[in-house]
């Protein structure tokens, strides 16, 4: 149930980093823009989130474990992501096309991260709030 | 809630009467806080043995089969497992946050979030703990975020 839950999470906030990355590229490239967009924004967001809740289900207790665990996941969603791209044809599976795809994939990943953090952080402070107003009785 | 002291006669024992219709859950917990608050734990440093009260203890560590309490300077190895501590105190202010250590929420300063969704307790004392992601929740309902 954990685990779906998290899934659930990561599949909203990678289909929203998604669905604004596309409304950003497309402004200039109207024809790229198809029925089937929606359904594989979807498929993509979904393919990706699947790997990303099972990294983030993964204790790291330390600050090296997580820098390479974020490499490998980082890799393994630009490899979901060339091979969904070149299916989809988002891509020319060029060395190019291959290389703006990574660079899209980071600025999904970074966007994500910071959603994360900023949920997390709002936890946080709700946290330190309770334990400030728990003090004070 | 009135709170109403009287003086000891001579010989009595010190004792704690509840006037209430309800045991409601916050009542509960106050009994249980009583009664964990009066127990002492027995630790040792090295031949010397301490008692000590819920209220001194920082946080509980297992490390190596061998679990140590760390109070605000000093550190103590204690005989019972983590698992043990756990149950004894679960009433109280002690909250597992992590497989290898139970920590005293009241003595918790502030809280940071880290990568993965874990959460650093600054505690009183200065040290810093880990809060792993799967006990967050526990923290939050023991908050009542």
């Amino acid at each position: 149930m954990k685990f779906i839950k998290c899934f659930l999470g990561f599949f909203t906030n990678i289909t929203t980093a998604v669905l604004a990355l596309v409304a950003v590229i497309s402004i200039n490239n109207y024809e790229t823009v198809t029925a089937y967009l929606p359904m594989q924004v979807l498929g993509a967001a979904a393919a990706t989130a699947l790997p990303t809740a099972l990294i983030y289900n993964t204790e790291f207790k330390t600050l090296k474990k997580f820098i390479v665990y974020a490499l490998i996941h980082y890799s393994i969603l630009c490899v979901i992501m060339i091979t969904l791209g070149s299916a989809f044809g988002w891509i020319n599976p060029s060395p190019i096309g291959i290389f703006f795809m990574c660079i899209y994939v980071a600025i999904v990943y970074a966007a994500v991260f910071a959603i994360s953090y900023i949920r997390e952080k709002k936890d946080a402070d709700k946290l330190n709030k309770a334990l400030m107003e728990r003090r004070k009785r | 809630m009135k709170i109403t002291i009287e003086p000891l006669a001579e010989g009595a024992e010190e004792e704690i009467i509840i006037r209430s219709d309800t045991l409601d859950p916050e009542l509960m917990e106050l009994i249980y806080a009583l009664k964990a608050g009066r127990s002492r734990l027995t630790a040792y440093s090295g031949s010397d043995i301490v008692k000590l009260a819920p209220s001194e203890i920082y946080y509980f560590e297992s490390v190596d089969n061998r679990v140590c309490v760390c109070c605000e300077k000093n550190v103590y190895e204690v005989k019972q497992k983590l698992y043990e501590l756990e149950k004894t105190y679960e009433r109280s202010d002690l909250l597992r946050i992590s497989k290898a250590m139970i920590v005293n929420v009241s003595k918790i300063a502030r809280l940071a979030p880290m990568m993965g969704g874990r959460l650093e307790a600054a505690l009183d004392n200065g040290e810093k703990v880990i809060i792993s992601r799967q006990y967050v929740p526990d923290l939050k309902k023991k908050l009542g975020v």
